[in-house]
C-alpha cells in the first residue's frame, strides 16, 4: 500500500515550469548551422549570375554575329553601287570630253 | 492677374504632341515609301544565276551596321556617315553563265515604278559592256533615292538606296573593304570570288 502510495504521489501529472517551451525552441535553433542563410543567399546569388551572364552574353554574341552580318551587306552594297557609279561617270566623262 | 492656363503635365504634353507625331509620321512615311523600289526578280530567275548578291538592309539594321564599321579605315568611315542618314540599302545582283538569261521585263517594271519626282541623270549604253541607268529622287537641292540600274547580257544589277546620297562621295569609295563575294555557290573559294570582283572592277575601269 506504501508502495503504491509512492509511486503515485512520484508518477502525479505535473505542469511544466514557467518557459520551458520557449528553452527548448532557442535551443533548438541554436543547434541549426549558424551560415546556413548566408550560403543559401551566396548560392542564389551565383546561380543567377550565371544564368544572367550566360544570358547577356548569348545576347552579346547574337548582336554582335547580326551587326557583322548587316555590315558585311552594307559594304557589298556600296562596293556594288561605288563600282557601277565610278563606270558611269567614267563613260560619262569619255563622251563629253573624250577622255581615254 | 491670375493665370487661368492649365499647367502642363507629362500627360497634357503627351496628348498634345501626340496628334503631332500623327501628322508627321503619316507625311513622313509615303516620302520614304515612294523612294523605295520594290525589285522583283522571279525565283526562276534567281535559280539561273550562277553568283547572286542579295541585300535587304532596313533603318534599323543600317543603325546596326553603323556601329560596328570601322572608323579607321577611310572607306568604311566614309561609308558609315553616309549610312547613318540612310532609310535604307536594297541590292539585288545576278551573274549568269549563259546571254540573255533574264527577261527585261524586270527591268521595265522596276523603271515603271519611278514617280515624278525620279529623274534620269545618267544613262550608259555600250554593245560591248554594261548598260546603266542612274536615276534620282530630288527632293529640292537635296537626293532623297537613288536607284541604279546595270544591265549586261550576262548581268543584272539594281540598287536602290533611300536617302540622303552624296553621289560624288559614293563613286570614290574605291576599297574593296575585304568583303567575300555572297554567292549562291557557296562551294567556290574566297580566293576565287576575290578574283572575280578584281577582274569584274578591271573591266569596268577600262
Amino acid at each position: 500500500m506504501e508502495l503504491e502510495r509512492e509511486l503515485s504521489r512520484v508518477l502525479r501529472r505535473e505542469p511544466p515550469p514557467a518557459g520551458f517551451a520557449e528553452r527548448v525552441m532557442d535551443r533548438i535553433a541554436e543547434s541549426r548551422p549558424r551560415h546556413a542563410g548566408a550560403w543559401r543567399a551566396l548560392a542564389a546569388s551565383l546561380l543567377l549570375t550565371t544564368v544572367g551572364g550566360g544570358w547577356f552574353l548569348h545576347h552579346e554574341a547574337v548582336r554582335r554575329a547580326e551587326g557583322e552580318r548587316a555590315r558585311m551587306e552594307v559594304l557589298a552594297a556600296f562596293h556594288i553601287a561605288g563600282a557601277k557609279m565610278r563606270y558611269a561617270q567614267r563613260e560619262v566623262r569619255k563622251a563629253v570630253i573624250g577622255d581615254p | 492677374m491670375t493665370d487661368h492656363r492649365s499647367p502642363i503635365t507629362k500627360g497634357n504634353a503627351m496628348k498634345r504632341l501626340t496628334p503631332c507625331l500623327v501628322i508627321t509620321l503619316a507625311l513622313i512615311a509615303p516620302v520614304a515609301l515612294a523612294q523605295r523600289i520594290k525589285i522583283e526578280v522571279p525565283e526562276s530567275v534567281v535559280a539561273r544565276a550562277a553568283e547572286t548578291v542579295d541585300v535587304t538592309l532596313d533603318a534599323s539594321m543600317l543603325r546596326l551596321a553603323g556601329k560596328f564599321l570601322s572608323n579607321t579605315d577611310a572607306d568604311e568611315r566614309a561609308v558609315k556617315d553616309m549610312v547613318g542618314k540612310l532609310e535604307g540599302i536594297y541590292v539585288k545582283s545576278y551573274e549568269f553563265d549563259e546571254d540573255g538569261a533574264y527577261d527585261r521585263g524586270i527591268v521595265d517594271k522596276v523603271r515603271g515604278q519611278l514617280g515624278p519626282n525620279w529623274k534620269r541623270i545618267v544613262t550608259v549604253q555600250s554593245r560591248k559592256k554594261a548598260n546603266v541607268e542612274v536615276y534620282t529622287d530630288m527632293r529640292g537641292e537635296q537626293i532623297a533615292g537613288l536607284l541604279i540600274i546595270s544591265d549586261e547580257p550576262r548581268e543584272l544589277t539594281l540598287v536602290n538606296i533611300v536617302g540622303p546620297v552624296d553621289l560624288d562621295k559614293l563613286a570614290s569609295l574605291e576599297g574593296q573593304f575585304g568583303i567575300p563575294r555572297m554567292s549562291k555557290d557557296k562551294d567556290k573559294g574566297k580566293d576565287k570570288d576575290k578574283d572575280k570582283n578584281k577582274e569584274k572592277e578591271q573591266g569596268h575601269d577600262e
